[in-house]
């Protein structure tokens, strides 16, 4: 999306000494390690064509100046995260990688701190057209990063914006059973695990 | 003494048997005995009388949130599930899988031809009420809600019910999964009205 910026840089910095830190714990990364560039804002910082096409794709979702937007550049593809304190709704996009055009989205319901599921997107594909699947995970309290494990990948998303974390997985799409399996642990800022899981989600409502 | 040791064992071991088949059984959800995997039957054509007739069959029978999978005899077989949680499979749809499933798809997005899927194949399809709404997939498409008419369907991001009877009031006969509680069936509905919904159209009907 944007070139890389200041604090953009820091915290991708941020996330890979913590990934380093995390190297001790159990829940070993596999592989190449990818540290997924991250950027908080409020709506009006940004006039991304990506973010003109996610509110042109939610045309009831109503800017105002507390909207915020967590936007992320990862391994497998790009997604906007969009929340306002006047809705109750959590808006995602889900963009290609390299491409940026927008194959996918969702809407969750988001009230103090609970999302009511993960609100699977399984539309998008990798350049080979196989599927992929991207969810939201919340971060427990304290949690500084999420990583997604693959078979030879790492993954890691630096949590940012008091928001859901929007995942990405490749190996772990079910498509013919619209759900998918991500193999999720969520880290503090020493890399100490908080939590590990294997998230199942399906798409939903 | 001898001769019935041997018939103790037997009977020890026929109890324990029984018992873990009925700890089976009751662990077993509605999806799990009953549902299958198998591939949808593409037929040519596809009518809109078809399509209701598809979706009377799920009336009655649940909600189940991200099913995709209903029997035909007006039992929810998976009642009072924990709300939003699709992996107790229950019986039944949410709105989309119903739509999905109604609006006989394919699994494919660029796909928009007709595919007959049994009602015990569990399949949800890869679609939300929100990408309805948007007309996401080569079937789908975003349509004025004044025109909607049978089998036409209303979208809002959260939830997408589909015309079962056209009204003249303002209000329309809505064939939907609409909640656990509620389950599948025909309401009366104000949709056409609501700013939140917009119109979708399947396209490709035959009549």
């Amino acid at each position: 999306m944007d070139r890389l910026t200041a604090p953009r840089a820091l915290t991708v910095v941020a996330a890979g000494l913590l990934l380093a830190a995390g190297c001790r714990d159990h829940a070993k990364p596999t592989g190449r390690v990818f540290v997924g560039h991250v950027r908080v804002a409020g709506v009006g910082r940004f006039r991304s064509p990506p973010l003109r096409a996610c509110l042109r794709r939610f045309g009831e979702f109503r800017v105002t100046r507390r909207t915020r937007v967590v936007e992320r550049e990862g391994l497998l593809g790009a997604s906007l995260t969009i929340a306002d304190p006047r809705s109750p709704l959590l808006y995602g996009c889900d963009f290609t990688p390299g491409r940026r055009t927008l194959c996918g989205g969702a809407v969750g319901e988001w009230h103090a701190g609970r999302l009511n599921d993960p609100r699977l997107d399984i539309l998008c594909t990798d350049r080979a057209r196989r599927p992929l699947a991207v969810a939201w995970v919340v971060p427990v309290p304290r949690a500084r990063a999420i990583v997604v494990r693959e078979r030879r990948v790492t993954e890691v998303y630096p949590v940012a914006g008091g928001l859901p974390v929007r995942i990405w997985t490749r190996d772990g799409v079910r498509y013919e059973r619209s759900s998918a399996v991500f193999d999720v642990t969520q880290r503090a800022a020493d890399g100490r695990t908080l939590a590990h899981e294997r998230l199942h989600a399906a798409v939903a409502g | 003494m001898s001769l019935l040791r041997p018939r103790v064992v037997f009977l020890a071991a026929f109890l324990v048997a029984l018992s873990l088949a009925a700890a089976k059984a009751a662990l077993a959800t509605f999806v799990s005995a009953n549902c299958n995997y198998n591939a949808p039957t593409s037929s040519p054509n596809m009518y809109r009388d078809g399509s209701v007739t598809v979706a009377l069959v799920a009336r009655y029978e649940g909600y189940h949130w991200g099913g995709g999978c209903w029997n035909d005899n007006d039992v929810d077989e998976g009642p009072n599930e924990p709300l939003q949680t699709s992996s107790t499979g229950g019986e039944g749809g949410d709105c989309s899988g119903l739509t999905f499933k109604v609006w006989r798809e394919s699994l494919n997005t660029g796909d928009g031809g007709h595919y007959q899927w049994g009602r015990l194949r569990n399949v949800h399809g890869p679609y939300t009420a929100a990408d309805f709404k948007a007309g996401v997939g080569v079937p789908n498409a975003t349509y004025p809600k004044a025109d909607a008419i049978v089998m036409d369907a209303f979208a809002s991001s959260t939830h997408i019910g589909m015309v079962y009877q056209r009204g003249t009031s303002g209000a329309d006969q809505i064939v939907e999964a609409k909640c656990e509680a509620c389950g599948t069936n025909i309401f009366t509905r104000t949709y056409r009205s609501d700013s939140s919904y917009g119109g979708v159209r399947r396209m490709g009907w035959t009549g």
